[in-house]
């Protein structure tokens, strides 16, 4: 994992993903943090709050249904005054009256009056009694004698008295004084109520998804029932456990988790009748899962914008930073013209200004470190160059004085005079590269003076391209080789020995190549004399003797002044010869002292 | 820095409207998804067109397709015999795409290639009022229609004694419950050597034309001392000829259902004795069951595949009893 995440660009340790993670994991943390007590606290207030809600939910059922009862006690009342105001009982009246109450009322089914015997006196829909109907055995009948005066309402009951009629009815029964005859007499007002308004006031109580609201009178009877047909033909039934001797309050029945129903009683004021509410628990956690999801869900994008956000922001910080590790690289690789931009946050902008401040002192403390070895080599070169001349001299003067004391005077003149055109080239004015013409006949004057040392003990031959004559070329280069080549191959030789010079173009380089006949030298020997020897170079005297320390002086030399790829090459042959090829650029004209 | 800022602010403010889109939708859908899933469609085949019977079970159907919120369309032939409609219906729901089937089959065997039609395509039958021979179904609700005959063989005894002489009136001669409701009377009757059973009449489920069979069958040389009506029709003909009779010379009538006719009948005493049944609940459950076949479910072991719907015994002085009230007459909000 760590390996993707690297072939991301993200590094583990680095401060964007430390930050940004760290950011994300505190949102994270937060806001789970907050959603789950959030959440808890809503589970917990649903559940204190649905008792008390249950119950005020049914107490305003149970005033709205009291409202109603109350409209027909009083309904009752305006009838029985109707009925008892005149000296003899006027039908035709509280026809009138009832006939309004009738087609008004779509609740009210039928007003009827009856006498203490049971007869009918007065029926508003004008039905015939049956011949079967026993008046007296039916409940609200006596209820309403017994009780004389007071109200009675039934439980719900199929309303048999009238031929062709048999509605479901609750019966609102009291008893009355009428006057007949001018006597005083006593009778039953009947009135049937379907149960259309119970319905209404019941039916649109909302208790969660499945809840409901259910009546029972004091018998246990159900009065009112949303499945009230189902409930009569043994379909379903209601759970009436645990409710028996309650008269107001809730509590929990138990039962499956999806059974598990809170239920709430309220007792009406005006008839022995108890509400039941019945809440399904389960109802709750619906709607607790639905607010949950929604807290989650709000969480997560909460979630998502702030830790997008917060991705953003650590960009924001650490992209200077990162620019400025890249920076850091660059200049690690040595690009000192890196410059920053400045611009953003205070501290970055500090930083950036640092940052440009610390490169560009790095630059121009490497360009004095440049310069302070550009003039040690220089003064290294001017060293090397120094080595040759005194043990060359002090040769040169001990032959003039040897000729000098035999009476050679032409050979003096001659051998003074190519000394001197040496020393000429040799200082040159101070300057370092001289021209290949200049070289050249350093070379010859050289050869001049060595020839007549050794007696004519070698030939030379210099064979130069026209080309190369004005090119430039380092001063001193050709003669330490031509020494070499004199003592160690030719000196030594029973014969003639002969030396080659020859300078060409190859390319873009200039190539001198100094070939003689002599005895050659063996590898190690061949190898050793272009390794540099330090300690020797601060003794030029002794150079000789070693062998090679003017050889590998050139090589260093060329390659101080014209880098490694320019310098020295060595070969050689026992008894066949050797054969030094230097090569150094190109260089035109102009003066590069 | 401005321009990264605009950037910035613009970003956020974008994220912020994204996320209260999000939570709007979330909100809007909640009352939206209820609708969404196509209404359950149940097709509930009867008998016949018209009858308090068919009402009572229509009512039954009603209720459970409030409950469940599916609708349930009510089809039924002109007459009751009609078994080739019933079985064009059963196609055509099937072609329909009717989720389910309540059907109250007309005939025992003859339905069959249309069920099997049915249960081809998918869609669940569950039977109520009355069986098939076959097991195309997913449940049937009936009445024991066998034991109904046999309490009537019961009350032919306790109200014409063991001498008694039985005149059947029946409906349909090849409907399964007249024959099994004739099965167990005469069953029953059977282990009582002096009872006399008349030959049965067929009604045709016309009251005049079992008013016609009364009238032939009291004014027989030897007239039956009892006489059952096997449907409510049948008995409703019985009552109708029996009632023009003075109350002295009318002869017990045992009857089947309780339609608001009967009732009045037995209210005034012309009909002595009715079998109660249970549409109501036939058409509930009817309606239930197969709702729940149409979602896959299968009956769990300690279910009866076939599920017999009890009958009751209803005379003048228990009608009004609160149990026997709540069957006879079907409450109506």
């Amino acid at each position: 994992m760590l390996e993707q995440l690297r072939k991301w660009g993200i590094r583990v340790t680095g401060f964007r993903f430390i930050l940004a993670m760290s950011f994300a994991a505190v949102i994270a943390l937060s806001m789970t943090f907050v959603g789950i007590a959030f959440n808890q606290k809503f589970i917990q207030s649903t559940r204190e709050n649905l008792s008390s809600n249950s119950q005020e939910i049914l107490a305003q059922v149970e005033r709205n249904l009291d409202t109603y009862l109350k409209g027909m006690i009083d309904l009752s009342n305006l009838l029985i005054v109707d009925i008892n105001k005149f000296k003899e009982l006027n039908l035709d009246m509280i026809d009138q009256q009832v006939q309004t109450l009738l087609r008004t009322r779509s609740d009210i089914l039928s007003i009827s009056l009856f006498t203490t015997d049971g007869d009918l006196i007065y029926d508003g829909s004008h039905g015939k009694l049956k011949d079967t109907a026993r008046v007296k055995d039916q409940v609200w009948f006596q209820e309403a004698n017994r009780q004389g005066g007071d109200i009675h309402f039934t439980p719900p009951h199929v309303q048999n008295l009238f031929l062709n009629r048999h509605p479901w009815v609750i019966t609102l029964s009291r008893s009355v004084n009428f006057r007949s005859n001018q006597t005083m007499e006593e009778g039953v007002l009947l009135i049937d109520l379907n149960f259309s308004v119970i319905e209404e006031l019941l039916n649109d109580v909302k208790l969660g998804e499945r809840g409901y609201v259910y009546v029972m009178d004091d018998q246990d009877n159900i009065v009112y029932h949303r499945q009230q047909q189902l409930i009569y033909s043994g379909v379903t039934t209601e759970n009436m456990e645990g409710i028996e001797d309650l008269t107001s309050g809730s509590f929990i029945q138990p039962g499956n988790k999806s059974a598990e129903r809170l239920l709430t009683i309220q007792e009406a004021a005006h008839v022995p009748w108890r509400l039941v509410g019945v809440y399904y628990l389960s109802d709750i956690s619906t709607v607790q899962q639905d607010v949950t999801e929604f807290i989650f869900l709000t969480l997560l994008i909460g979630m998502v914008i702030l830790i997008s956000v917060s991705i953003y922001m650590t960009d924001r910080i650490t992209k200077p930073i990162a620019e400025l590790t890249t920076s850091m690289k660059a200049v690690e690789k040595g690009d000192f013209d890196i410059q920053i931009d400045v611009s953003g946050e205070y501290e970055v902008v500090q930083l950036a200004k640092r940052f440009n401040l610390m490169t560009a002192r790095i630059k121009s403390l490497m360009g004095q470190v440049v310069d302070e070895q550009e003039a040690k080599r220089k003064s290294e070169l001017s060293a090397l160059q120094a080595q040759i001349n005194p043990h060359f001299l002090y040769n040169t003067l001990d032959s003039i004085i040897w000729m000098a004391e035999n009476g050679k005077q032409q050979e003096v003149v001659k051998m003074v005079t190519a000394l001197a055109r040496l020393f000429r080239i040799s200082i040159s004015r101070g300057k370092n590269v001289i021209t290949v013409k200049e070289e050249l006949a350093h070379a010859e004057n050289y050869l001049t003076i060595q020839k007549m040392r050794y007696k004519d003990q070698f030939e030379y031959t210099l064979d130069i391209q026209e080309e190369v004559l004005e090119l430039r070329t380092l001063k001193l280069i050709l003669q330490p080789i031509i020494e070499n080549a004199i003592y160690h191959g030719i000196r030594q030789m029973v014969d003639e020995g002969e030396i080659l010079i020859n300078a060409r173009l190859e390319g873009d380089d200039l190539v001198f190549e100094v070939q003689d006949n002599g005895l050659g030298m063996e590898d190690h020997i061949r190898q050793g004399l272009l390794t540099r020897h330090p300690e020797d170079a601060a003794s030029p005297a002794t150079g000789v003797k070693v062998g090679g320390v003017g050889v590998s002086n050139v090589d260093e030399r060329i390659q101080l002044l014209y880098g490694k790829s320019y310098g020295l090459t060595i070969e050689s042959e026992l008894e066949e010869g050797t054969t030094v090829t230097l090569r150094i650029p190109v260089v035109k004209g102009g003066d590069n002292g | 820095m401005g321009r990264k800022s605009i950037f910035f602010s613009v970003m956020a403010v974008l994220l912020f409207v994204g996320a209260i889109m999000i939570l709007n939708l979330y909100e809007s859908d909640l009352p939206t998804s209820s609708d969404d899933p196509p209404k359950v469609k149940v097709a509930l085949i009867v008998k016949m067109k018209y009858g308090e019977y068919w009402e009572t079970l229509k009512m039954g159907a009603d209720v459970a397709a409030k409950e469940l919120g599916v609708q349930v369309d009510f089809m039924a032939p002109e007459e009751e015999s009609a078994y080739k409609v019933q079985r064009q219906m059963i196609r055509q729901a099937a072609d329909e795409g009717y989720d389910g089937i309540v059907l109250a089959p007309s005939d025992l065997h003859l339905l069959e290639p249309a069920m099997e039609y049915a249960h081809d395509a998918g869609v669940p039958i569950v039977l109520v009022d009355s069986a098939v021979s076959n097991t195309l179904y997913y449940r049937s609700f009936a009445t024991d229609n066998y034991k109904a005959g046999k309490t009537i063989g019961q009350l032919v005894l306790d109200l014409a004694g063991q001498e008694a002489k039985v005149g059947i009136i029946n409906f349909v001669s090849g409907s399964e419950n007249a024959i099994e409701r004739e099965k167990g009377l005469r069953d029953f009757l059977s282990t009582y050597e002096s009872v006399v059973i008349r030959d049965t009449m067929y009604s045709m489920s016309d009251v005049d034309l079992a008013a016609q069979i009364t009238d032939f069958m009291l004014n027989e040389l030897r007239p039956p001392d009892v006489i059952v009506g096997l449907n409510a029709i049948s008995t409703l003909g019985i009552a109708q000829e029996m009632s023009k009779y003075a109350e002295e010379d009318q002869i017990p009538v045992i009857g089947f259902d309780s339609t608001k006719q009967e009732i009045e009948y037995l209210e005034s005493g012309v009909i002595d004795h009715t079998i109660v049944q249970n549409p109501f609940s036939m058409g509930y459950l009817g309606v239930k069951e197969v709702v729940r076949a149409s979602q896959g479910f299968s009956l769990r072991p300690e279910e009866a595949k076939d599920v017999q719907v009890e009958t009751v015994i209803i005379h003048k002085d228990n009608l009004y009893e609160p149990e026997n009230e709540k069957l006879v007459f079907p409450f109506t909000h």
